[in-house]
């Protein structure tokens, strides 16, 4: 394919800047949904607003708080129960279609039903999250175990590597790249069943505000809010990617040139 | 023999789970966990009264909204991924879109449309188009110049090499994002209805949870979850077929 001489960046600045522009302009003169859609400045400046706000930040970190319980107990969950599951074939045949319908189950379905059995404290959240996040990461772990080379498993056998040191330094390497995969999928699960908490149940947190923005119909403030969901999603896209960088960093798939 | 213990192997634990559900719950006088009986009467309830209005409006909803999101997600990315200044401009504001938790988006546009049935299918497909969008121009992106330069030769025309060569080329790609796009669709249909509605599966269940009628929220639970396998089951066979279909085509092709 054919390089292009001008950078992306320079692509990148352009389009935000006429997308601002028109945004402003739209915005200014009321020329879509009335006042569903306020200028672009009008929602920045609710943003600097909320950043100098204390509240805000408690429900910020009120959100983080619920994210991470979610993803770290489902990875609590699903990492022994997959490496379980995925070293036993009649494990895996037994459970194989029980895990399957209850991942399609909508965990927002649940919500009703935790609300009432655990109220819409952070540990409703939480477990819900949890619910959903868990999936993921257990269908990865199982896949990987059964994916892992026989190979491998019989050159260790061969060389009388005890079952102990085979799990440490045979076994979990070779499913790594697989739990992360799936925890990658977890971390976004987690946040959006955080949110939805939030949003629908009236925990506290971003969602809340958001509601609250809404009922108040606080136009730029939803924008600011939104905004705020959105960058805590790359900001968590990000973490994991580095986090599985370091982790995987002697796997071939973490070298550079040959992913992109 | 074997089908035969293929059918025990997959239907045991589910019977199981089941039957001790039933036996666990049958004295059981938690209000939170009721008998399974009651559940069953409930339901039946449901079924002959307002079941129909209930379910239809939800899965209206949900291909409706389904159905933009897809072909707008596979237009768009298709052209995104063969403009290269068009996907570099705009790269950084769709992986923005992309990480908005896809329910942050309905206050917005309750806001803006109200809470109308327009509403509810609108924040489907915009917030269920991004999976889509993105996978489609990576799998683009990702197909073999070779085969491009190749149509090019034998001069087939725009819209077969869209559809012959392209789309089928980046399937696997689509597919996978397609089926992330209808989990972000089922949970916005829920959503909604949740939050601003009067009719749909997500009401009945919220409005259960207000009048404390639990067997009616297990009830609408359950039938969620029915639904939300099956659709998954379908997607699952007809990926399958065109997967095996994509599949047979590179054996031939190139290895």
């Amino acid at each position: 394919m054919t390089r292009t001489a001008t950078s992306p960046l320079f692509y990148r600045v352009i389009t935000l800047a006429v997308v601002l522009a028109a945004w402003e302009v739209v915005g200014r003169r009321h020329l879509l949904f009335g006042d569903a859609l306020p200028p672009a400045s009008k929602a920045v400046a609710s943003l600097l607003d909320l950043l100098r706000e204390q509240s805000f930040w408690r429900s910020v970190g009120q959100t983080v708080l619920q994210w991470a319980g979610g993803l770290i107990g489902s990875a609590l969950v699903a990492i022994p129960v997959g490496l379980l599951i995925g070293s036993g074939r009649l494990r895996f045949a037994l459970t194989r279609s029980t895990i399957d319908f209850l991942r399609t189950i909508p965990p927002v379905m649940l919500l009703p039903l935790f609300v009432l059995i655990w109220g819409t404290g952070a540990s409703m959240v939480i477990l819900l999250a949890i619910y959903a996040a868990v999936w993921p990461m257990l269908i990865q772990t199982i896949s990987g175990l059964r994916a892992v080379d026989s190979l491998t498993l019989e050159t260790a056998r061969v060389f009388k590597i005890g079952p102990w040191r085979t799990f440490w330094k045979v076994l979990l390497p070779a499913v790594s790249p697989f739990v992360f995969s799936g925890l990658r999928v977890s971390a976004v699960i987690s946040l959006f069943i955080a949110v939805v908490c939030e949003l629908v149940a009236g925990s506290h947190g971003v969602g809340q505000l958001l509601t609250a923005a809404q009922l108040a119909g606080d136009a730029p403030g939803i924008y600011a809010l939104i905004f705020v969901t959105g960058f805590l999603g790359l900001l968590i896209n990000a973490g994991v990617s580095r986090v599985e960088c370091r982790v995987l960093a002697w796997h071939p798939s973490q070298e550079k040139g040959v992913t992109s | 023999m074997s089908r035969l213990r293929g059918i025990l192997e997959r239907c045991a634990v589910p019977v199981v789970l089941v039957l001790g559900w039933w036996l666990l719950a049958r004295n059981s006088t938690s209000v939170y966990f009721p008998p399974l009986g009651n559940i069953l009467t409930s339901l039946r309830e449901w079924l002959s009264s307002g079941f129909v209005g209930d379910v239809v409006p939800s899965l209206r909803n949900l291909l409706l909204g389904y159905v933009i999101a897809v072909v707008v997600g596979v237009l768009l990315g298709v052209l995104l991924g063969r403009v290269r200044a068009a996907e570099y401009s705009v790269a950084p504001i769709l992986h923005f879109f992309r990480s908005i938790p896809p329910a942050a988006l309905l206050p917005l546009f309750i806001l803006a449309m109200g809470p109308t049935t327009a509403m509810r299918v609108s924040v489907i497909a915009f917030g269920s188009v991004w999976p889509t969008l993105l996978a489609t121009i990576d799998g683009v992106r990702g197909v073999d110049p070779v085969t491009l330069d190749v149509t090019r030769i034998y001069r087939t025309s725009r819209l077969r090499r869209l559809f012959k060569v392209l789309i089928p080329a980046a399937s696997p790609l689509i597919l996978a994002g397609m089926k992330t796009s209808l989990a972000f669709s089922i949970i916005l249909v829920v959503v909604s209805e949740m939050m601003a509605s009067t009719e749909g599966i997500g009401f009945f269940i919220s409005s259960s949870q207000q009048y404390f009628n639990l067997p009616a929220l297990w009830a609408g639970t359950i039938v969620m979850g029915v639904i939300g396998y099956v659709l998954s089951e379908i997607f699952f066979v007809s990926e399958r077929r065109l997967v095996r279909w994509k599949g047979d085509n590179d054996d031939s092709a190139d290895r």
